[in-house]
């Protein structure tokens, strides 16, 4: 179990590596400089300070080399276009904003995820089955933000019941929250669906029935706990999806959260944000997956075996 | 007499009715796999519906602008905003652009970036799924490895930073989303190609002194194709996902060229005061991203049915 853990953190540790490596290459490789726009309002002298303070008129490789050193001291440098910002402190302003409604929305998953997993794997009316189907096909093909449309247009623009932008109060949370949960919902559905569906053909249900143990409990306590498996593994690329998510969810709600901060620093070339932005995003996401498959191996012990 | 001995009946010595002649014979047709296929994915209705409904979208797509009056980009500032009418079918747009022309022109870009990133992850796919699996061992590992190294992060991340450093042209669109996503295509042919190796078929082709990539292309891949395309079908609807999100938050497709996702975008700006201009994007995309998936479900019933 410890060597399991510790050879998933090395490739955690190594991914961000790669991840940071990547970052820098790619947003040094983009032509144009950051301060091109307002180029004309530059002298030579200015435009030559700017590029020493960001350290950009250094070789590749040396810049490469202290932009690592600086990473490895939670050192992201200086926002371009908030002047006199540091990258890191805008990243923890707007992270419990992205915290809180992933939190809500993770929770939301999960619970109506799971719930309507065991209804349909155990439901015996065609109509209840086809409805969930229908639910769980809808939640994976639409990108979140038809879905969020529609809902601001019905629920915010012609019944006026929840306020269409910004995060003030429990009710700005509603809309922004099925927004972000309806993918995951469906994918949390289908993983129980299918996995408790084997589950109840397996011998030790059907000896646990046998012996006449009543039929909630069966559900609960022999075939749920294996049937969660494949939705705790999956809880990893569930944050993710939350985390990308976001971006389109916190832009169309003008959310002053991780990503929004994420998409109006690539419209503003705002490379000091986007590279901090990046690895912390990163970070979490695999500091997260790396959780759950720790926890999945807790959990099951027939992991442990393989590993 | 012999006849008496031997007690035969001489009624079976007689000739039989010209309809009885041909009583054994097989009379059902036999059936190619496509056939076969076919016959197994039109019983499917939602995979039919998909079908048709994307054919009329591609239909649309390609001649709506030709023969339209209008141009997508074509202003008419004395008709802002209108409502549908029998002038333009749709309404038009804050600077009095057809709705109906531009949701047409949207529908190419976005339908020719599914597609075409589609089949580029499809090569890089084949070639690098094929390799890694063809060769095991170590070769595989290390490829294998990468590709965790890279799943492991959201793609999103990846796609928006090699939009930047390509410029938001539609065909970098296109590479930016297959560039990112060909991690589920080359894990599926490496699966594949792993297993075919070991048959006969495979031995048999090595002892004629094939080459290494004849028999990758000619034998394995081609075995493997029924997965492929199930693989296939998934990432184009996924492919539209990703461009349209993109687009809508504003990293996409920028003015004057327009998406499905971008139009979304722009209409969004007025979801208060002309909401009906934002429903005509987002059905278009909720229409596309569907009817893809279905086929795909289709395709994939179909096709594993006769395994």
């Amino acid at each position: 179990m410890g060597k399991y853990i510790l050879k998933r953190l090395a490739i955690g540790i190594l991914t961000l590596f790669i991840l940071a490596t990547l970052t820098f290459f790619l947003m040094h490789a983009i032509p144009g400089s950051p301060f091109g726009a307002d180029n004309k309002n530059l002298t030579a002298e200015q435009y030559a300070a700017m590029e020493a303070k960001y350290n950009l008129d250094k070789p590749l490789l040396q810049q490469y080399v202290v932009y690592i050193g600086n990473v490895l001291h939670m050192d992201f440098g200086e926002s371009i276009s908030k002047k006199g910002e540091l990258v890191l402190d805008i990243i923890l302003k707007r992270a419990p904003v992205t915290a809180s409604l992933g939190a809500c929305a993770f929770v939301i998953s999960v619970v109506v995820g799971i719930t309507l997993g065991i209804v349909g794997a155990l439901t015996k009316k065609k109509w209840v089955n086809g409805c969930i189907t229908f639910l769980a096909t809808m939640g994976v093909s639409l990108p979140s933000f038809i879905v969020a449309i529609l809902l601001m247009i019905f629920l915010g623009v012609k019944l006026k019941i929840f306020p269409l932008l910004g995060l003030n109060g429990p009710s700005s949370y509603v809309l922004p929250t099925i927004a972000l949960s309806i993918g995951p919902i469906a994918m949390v559905t289908r993983l129980t669906r299918s996995s408790l569906k084997d589950v109840m053909n397996k011998d030790y249900i059907i000896l646990a029935r046998s012996k006449g143990t009543d039929d909630i409990k069966v559900i609960i306590k022999h075939a749920l706990r294996n049937a969660l498996l494949p939705v705790i593994t999956y809880c990893g690329p569930l944050l993710a999806g939350l985390v990308t998510g976001s971006f389109v969810v916190e832009t169309l709600f003008t959310i002053p959260g991780i990503g929004k901060e994420f998409t109006s620093s690539v419209t503003n070339r705002d490379y000091p944000m986007i590279m901090g932005l990046t690895i912390f995003l990163g970070a979490i996401v695999i500091v997260m997956q790396l959780a759950s498959d720790i926890v999945a191996a807790l959990v099951d012990p027939r992991i442990k075996v393989k590993s | 007499m012999l006849e008496a001995k031997l007690n035969i009946d001489p009624s079976m010595f007689e000739k039989l009715d010209e309809s009885e002649k041909n009583d054994e014979a097989i009379e059902m047709e036999s059936k190619t796999f496509l056939q076969d296929t076919w016959k197994r994915f039109s019983s499917n209705k939602l995979a039919i519906f998909g079908l048709i409904v994307i054919i009329l979208m591609i239909l649309l797509a390609v001649f709506v602008p030709i023969f339209s009056k209008y141009t997508y980009d074509g202003q008419d500032l004395a008709n802002t905003n209108s409502l549908p009418s029998a002038a333009h079918l749709l309404g038009t747009d804050k600077l009095g652009r057809d709705i109906l022309v531009r949701i047409c022109s949207g529908m190419r870009v976005t339908l020719a970036i599914g597609f075409a990133s589609a089949a580029i992850n499809l090569c890089i796919g084949i070639v690098y799924g094929g390799c890694a699996g063809y060769f095991g061992g170590k070769v595989d590992m290390f490829m294998m490895r990468i590709v965790d190294i890279i799943d492991s992060v959201p793609s999103l991340l990846y796609t928006i930073m090699i939009l930047m450093v390509f410029g938001n042209s539609v065909f970098s669109m296109m590479l930016a989303i297959s560039l990112t996503s060909w991690i589920t295509m080359a894990r599926q042919v490496r699966a594949q190609v792993m297993s075919l190796k070991e048959m006969e078929f495979a031995m048999a082709a090595k002892v004629i002194g094939c080459s290494d990539i004849r028999i990758l292309l000619k034998h394995l891949v081609v075995n493997a194709l029924g997965p492929i395309i199930v693989c296939l079908t998934m990432m184009i609807p996924s492919a539209i996902f990703t461009e349209s999100s993109l687009s809508f938050i504003g990293i996409g497709i920028q003015a004057p060229a327009c998406s499905l996702g971008s139009l979304a975008n722009e209409a969004r700006q007025l979801i208060n005061t002309q909401p009906l201009q934002v429903v005509w994007p987002v059905i278009a995309i909720a229409l596309i991203t569907l009817s893809l998936n279905f086929i795909g479900d289709g395709i994939g019933e179909a096709l594993e049915a006769k395994r």
